[in-house]
């Protein structure tokens, strides 16, 4: 009786433990390391337009990791660390309204898009960063699909049942959140943002 | 000995109260388990419509384990326990990267509660008495059916919509699943087909025929019969309304009929009335035959 006794006090106390130990400490996706190429860029370790504390508070779809603030003689660029539980989850709906970024307009660019909004009354462009000239603001579905579409929804299907199992284990969408005040930032993608941006660390 | 005796006199009572003792431990642990559900789903942002059938589901299930007893199990038995065991550790080392949008939360409480029925009832009881773990499905089959109930609800609604406006005289135009009204249009989406309402109405009936069970099962397939009417019907109104006001979608300075019943608390509105109808009439039916 004493047994039965202690494994129903463990099954209970399983269950509210692991309660705990969900909202303690909320799991969130991981994030890769990054390795400044010059010594002396630690020091752009900061946050003084965006503070990282704002977007901490972003729900446990995405994680937030270290931001870096690059100033050349015309422009502020901040750059954030951000990781997904996946690449759907790459919305900015939730950024915007935590940064109060208004009026925005999304622009395409061959296979990738930003967007320019306004932020504390300036005009800025942003999106989430792969590497130079793969940036994305949010990955839109090409059109509403036909309800007889059936192989579609079929994989709709199959892949809504497989994150059940496999959503766990996700492969993390990363990107860097790139928000700056050059308007022509992203339009020339390729040397120009390396050498702003990637060539200052090993991000991989 | 003044402790030996002491021990004695409260084996004694305890072995008296054997069974409200088992069960005080299973209500707690259910109570607890309802609990954390309901906070979950709570802080995942689910929508109201899984939030409420998740609390009807719950209500349903408390509802039975407090109408029925079981029967105490003298052994303990391992092979049951390390089946419960094991499900309870699965889904609970599962459930540490839920997140919102994570498919997975519509699978917790079921497995939750067939961990708990396994491991605290006789295996006999549980098999005897599947309705809870039956109402606790229901959750996620609703889910799962939400696909294929839209491809066949969807161009049901379209032509019903679209018949329904130019009965009326609202002149409008269908091609696939959009309807073209003044300049305009709307596209019915699978969120818009009305499965999903249909799947919330048809939760809440086989709930209240798992609490307050009609006496025959064709009045519960009449029953369902009409709940998909009312529900359908209202959908069809909802979507009517939708395309008349299409024009002040979007607005941002003023108010949009359109954005409030397309999104917002309005939507809810529709179904608080074919649930309101369709409660009526079950509970005719339940009176007329009890």
């Amino acid at each position: 009786m004493e047994f039965s006794k202690g494994i129903k006090f463990l099954y209970i106390f399983a269950l509210i433990a692991s309660t705990l130990v969900f909202f303690k400490f909320k799991a969130k996706p991981n994030l890769k390391e990054i390795y400044f190429s010059q010594s002396n860029l630690e020091s752009y370790n900061s946050d003084k337009i965006i503070s990282k504390k704002i977007l901490n508070s972003l729900d446990n779809r995405v994680n937030v990791g270290k931001s870096f603030l690059f100033i050349d003689d015309k422009y502020w660029y901040q750059v954030i660390q951000l990781s997904f539980w996946r690449r759907e989850y790459l919305k900015f709906k939730l950024i915007e309204k935590k940064l109060e970024i208004n009026n925005v307009k999304v622009k395409k660019l061959s296979n990738s898009n930003f967007a320019l909004g306004t932020f504390k009354n300036k005009n800025v462009t942003y999106a989430c960063m792969q590497n130079a000239v793969k940036f994305h603001y949010n990955f839109p579905s090409e059109k509403i699909m036909e309800a007889d579409d059936f192989d579609h929804w079929i994989r709709v299907f199959l892949r809504n049942l497989n994150w059940i199992f496999y959503s766990y284990k996700p492969n993390n969408y990363e990107c860097l959140l790139v928000i700056t005040p050059n308007l022509e930032f992203f339009k020339s993608p390729g040397s120009e943002i390396n050498k702003i941006i990637f060539n200052k660390f090993n991000y991989e | 000995m003044g402790y030996y005796g002491q021990w004695l006199f409260i084996s004694y009572i305890k072995s008296k109260m054997g069974i409200l003792k088992n069960f005080s431990y299973f209500r707690f642990t259910l109570l607890t388990l309802i609990t954390l559900n309901i906070i979950l789903l709570n802080y995942l942002k689910m929508s109201y419509y899984s939030q409420i059938i998740n609390l009807l589901i719950s209500y349903g299930i408390y509802d039975f384990y407090n109408n029925v007893e079981f029967k105490v199990e003298k052994k303990v038995n391992i092979f049951k326990t390390i089946l419960a065991f094991s499900l309870l550790i699965i889904t609970l080392y599962r459930s540490f990267w839920l997140h919102i949008n994570d498919n997975f939360i519509f699978l917790f409480f079921p497995l939750l509660l067939i961990s708990l029925d396994l491991f605290f009832n006789n295996i006999f009881n549980t098999i005897n008495n599947l309705k809870p773990i039956l109402m606790a499905l229901l959750f996620p089959i609703g889910k799962l059916l939400f696909i294929p109930l839209s491809i066949v609800l969807t161009p049901f609604s379209t032509l019903f919509t679209w018949i329904t406006l130019n009965a009326l005289g609202f002149y409008s135009v269908m091609s696939g699943q959009e309807i073209f009204f003044s300049n305009s249009g709307i596209n019915i989406t699978f969120s818009c087909s009305g499965a999903g309402q249909i799947i919330f109405s048809f939760t809440a009936m086989l709930i209240f025929n798992f609490c307050f069970p009609l006496k025959n099962r064709k009045f519960l397939l009449i029953q369902l019969f009409r709940t998909f009417l009312f529900t359908f019907s209202i959908n069809i109104i909802r979507l009517f309304l939708l395309t008349i006001f299409v024009n002040t979608a979007g607005r941002v300075d003023d108010f949009s009929i359109f954005d409030y019943l397309h999104g917002g608390n309005g939507g809810l509105f529709f179904t608080f009335f074919s649930i309101l109808i369709s409660c009526e009439s079950y509970k005719r039916i339940y009176f007329r035959n009890i």
